[in-house]
């Protein structure tokens, strides 16, 4: 069977609408993913402008605060599993069969229904924007009881969650058995790449991470309508539980979104310090000692939820341990720079500003996890200065320095460099203003996902408006400098970094449609 | 389709009798993991 069919590897594929419809290919379907995830960061990026407009001033001025709760639920839910998760799934397909020298995924056809869920989903939770009662407002944790008397916009946003969870599990099943199955001969686990050993690891973590997510949600949904009191009170039930499951899924969640970027970072470093990774065996282990700890700290997101004092404690001792392996990951990036000979090219310069804003987060969560001092702090502006510095500062700027890494050898054009580094400092600068000032506000007490505030708060927050415009608009020099690379430009050579090391830069650039059909033997 | 055979056959048997263990045992870990969040609720 093998033998009659082999010869069918060409470069025949469908053109058009059905290429994309039907892909089976892990470069078509990679792509698709990035630009999705794209035009969801663009649409939760102008949810956070209307935010940001509403919070320019104290008083009520732009929207209706019914509105204003929905934007800060929409906007979080479309950045989360629109455009943070997505964005690296759409990496992994690009990235992993070239890193690993496989022909494709391990199951191409389940790779197009993990993307083709996501369009669906994004439109269900976005229309639910125009009905009667609009769209879920109750926060992305969607804690009950206000989200069992949301309208019929929670069902629809609880159907999106659905949806795009069965994407990530379907996406990360594939993951999991590319990596564990279809690796090149001579490629042992402790050779492979480091993108590839955090997105193995990452594919655990939701495999366990999103069927608690999707219990949680079916419980509200039988909440809802079918007489269940899972978290109801008055029929026995305890809307704190859903906090611990919630949270059971939402702090291994948080992990699924850096632990990628840290790979992201792993890549980019030593090819741009001419070193090999530091540490690379502490760097996997550390990795899966993150991964392990983050199922065992989830109370930390509600310290002032009432738990016994023992149960306080453990959480926050518990909690602390990931500083550990974190650090660990830390010192080794540093290490690899320390001593090479550095270049910054725009992908080393979103690798080191993720490291700097990253740690800046990690510092501001260990604050965090301090009992007493959470008491405080716990749904103020400094939990949301805290997350932004993890993701934006971590997640995104990984995201956007492996856009710029492996986009000449997905294009075969050079980017254009001056336009790059443009891109990276207005984005560094607008987003420092936009977050840096939150944690003076939130240290000062206001609250967050409120959309007015006592007037002392007026000057940081006409500051971190600024800031987000800046950001926001900052987007544009990207957008522009990737589709200017898709449609020319100087060729990129097959390595096209000096110091890239690693199967994929083996290739041409552009790789042909289909690569490695052949195994590459690894020393 | 033509472009799915093209993909399927890269697979060789022994790397696609992995996968079906592969995806079989995560299926089962995932089904069972849903299972558990709400059941456990129930029987408490
Ligand atoms: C370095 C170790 C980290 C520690 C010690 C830590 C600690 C914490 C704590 C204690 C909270 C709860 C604050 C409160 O609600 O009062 C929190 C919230 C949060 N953290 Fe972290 N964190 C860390 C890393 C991260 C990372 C890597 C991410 C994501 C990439 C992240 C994302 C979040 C998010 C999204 C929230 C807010 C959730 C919400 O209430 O909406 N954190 N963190
Ligand atoms: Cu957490």
């Amino acid at each position: 069977m093998t033998a009659t069919t082999a010869d069918h590897h060409d470069d025949h594929h469908p053109t058009g609408i059905k290429r994309w419809l039907f892909s089976t290919n892990h470069k078509d379907i990679g792509t698709l993913y990035l630009w999705f995830s794209f035009v969801m960061f663009i649409v939760g990026g102008l949810m956070a402008l209307v935010i940001r407009s509403e919070l320019f001033m104290p008083g009520l001025q732009v929207v209706d605060p019914h509105f204003f709760n929905q934007m800060t639920t929409v906007h979080a839910l479309v950045m989360l599993f629109g455009a943070a998760m997505p964005v690296f799934v759409g990496l992994a397909n690009w990235q992993l069969p070239l890193m690993i020298g496989a022909p494709d995924m391990a199951l191409p056809r389940l790779n197009n229904w993990s993307f083709w869920l996501l369009p669906p989903a994004a439109t269900l939770l976005l229309i639910s924007l125009f009905m009667p009662g609009g769209a879920p407002a109750a926060g992305w944790t969607i804690y009950p009881p206000l989200s069992v008397q949301g309208g019929m916009g929670v069902d629809f946003g609880i159907l999106a969650l659905h949806m795009m969870g069965i994407s990530s599990i379907m996406g990360s099943i594939n993951i999991i058995a590319t990596v564990m199955n279809m690796r090149a001969p001579g490629m042992t686990l402790l050779k492979m790449p480091m993108f590839v050993w955090t997105w193995l690891i990452t594919g655990f973590l939701l495999v366990t991470a999103i069927p608690v997510l999707a219990g949680a949600i079916t419980m509200l949904l039988t909440d809802r309508h079918f007489g269940t009191h899972f978290f109801d009170p008055a029929g026995g039930g305890d809307p704190v539980m859903f906090q611990h499951i919630f949270w059971f899924f939402g702090h291994p969640e948080v992990y699924i979104l850096i632990l990628p970027a840290f790979g992201v970072v792993s890549q980019i470093i030593p090819t741009f310090a001419r070193k090999p990774l530091f540490g690379y065996t502490s760097m996997v282990f550390a990795t899966a000692t993150i991964a392990f700890l983050s199922y065992i700290v989830w109370a930390h997101h509600m310290f002032t939820v009432g738990m016994p004092l023992t149960g306080e404690l453990y959480f926050m001792y518990a909690t602390m341990l990931i500083a550990i392996p974190t650090g660990v990951k830390i010192f080794n990036w540093v290490a690899t720079m320390w001593r090479g000979s550095m270049t910054y090219e725009t992908p080393m310069l979103y690798a080191i500003g993720m490291v700097f804003l990253f740690t800046i987060g990690g510092f501001s969560g260990l604050m965090l996890a301090v009992v007493p001092a959470d008491f405080q702090y716990h749904d103020t502006y400094f939990v949301v200065a805290h997350f932004h510095y993890v993701i934006f500062g971590g997640t995104i700027l990984g995201a956007l320095g492996a856009v710029y890494f492996w986009l000449p050898k997905w294009t075969g054009h050079m980017y254009n460099e001056t336009l790059g580094k443009w891109h990276f400092w207005l984005t560094v600068i607008g987003m420092n203003l936009t977050f840096f000032p939150q944690h003076f506000l939130g240290l000062a007490g206001m609250p967050r996902r409120i959309p007015d505030y006592a007037l002392q708060f007026t000057e940081f927050n006409m500051m971190s408006t600024v800031g987000a415009f800046l950001l926001g608009f900052s987007q544009i020099l990207f957008l522009t400098n990737v589709l200017r690379t898709i449609k020319g430009g100087e060729k990129a050579s097959d390595r096209v970094w000096e110091g890239s090391e690693g199967l994929e830069w083996t290739l041409p650039s552009p790789p042909p449609y289909h690569t490695f059909v052949t195994p590459p033997q690894v020393k | 389709m033509q472009q799915d055979r093209a993909n399927d056959d890269d697979v060789t048997d022994a790397r696609r009798s992995g996968v079906r263990k592969t995806v079989l045992v995560l299926v089962v870990f995932v089904v069972a993991v849903f299972a558990w969040t709400i059941f456990g609720r129930l029987i408490r």
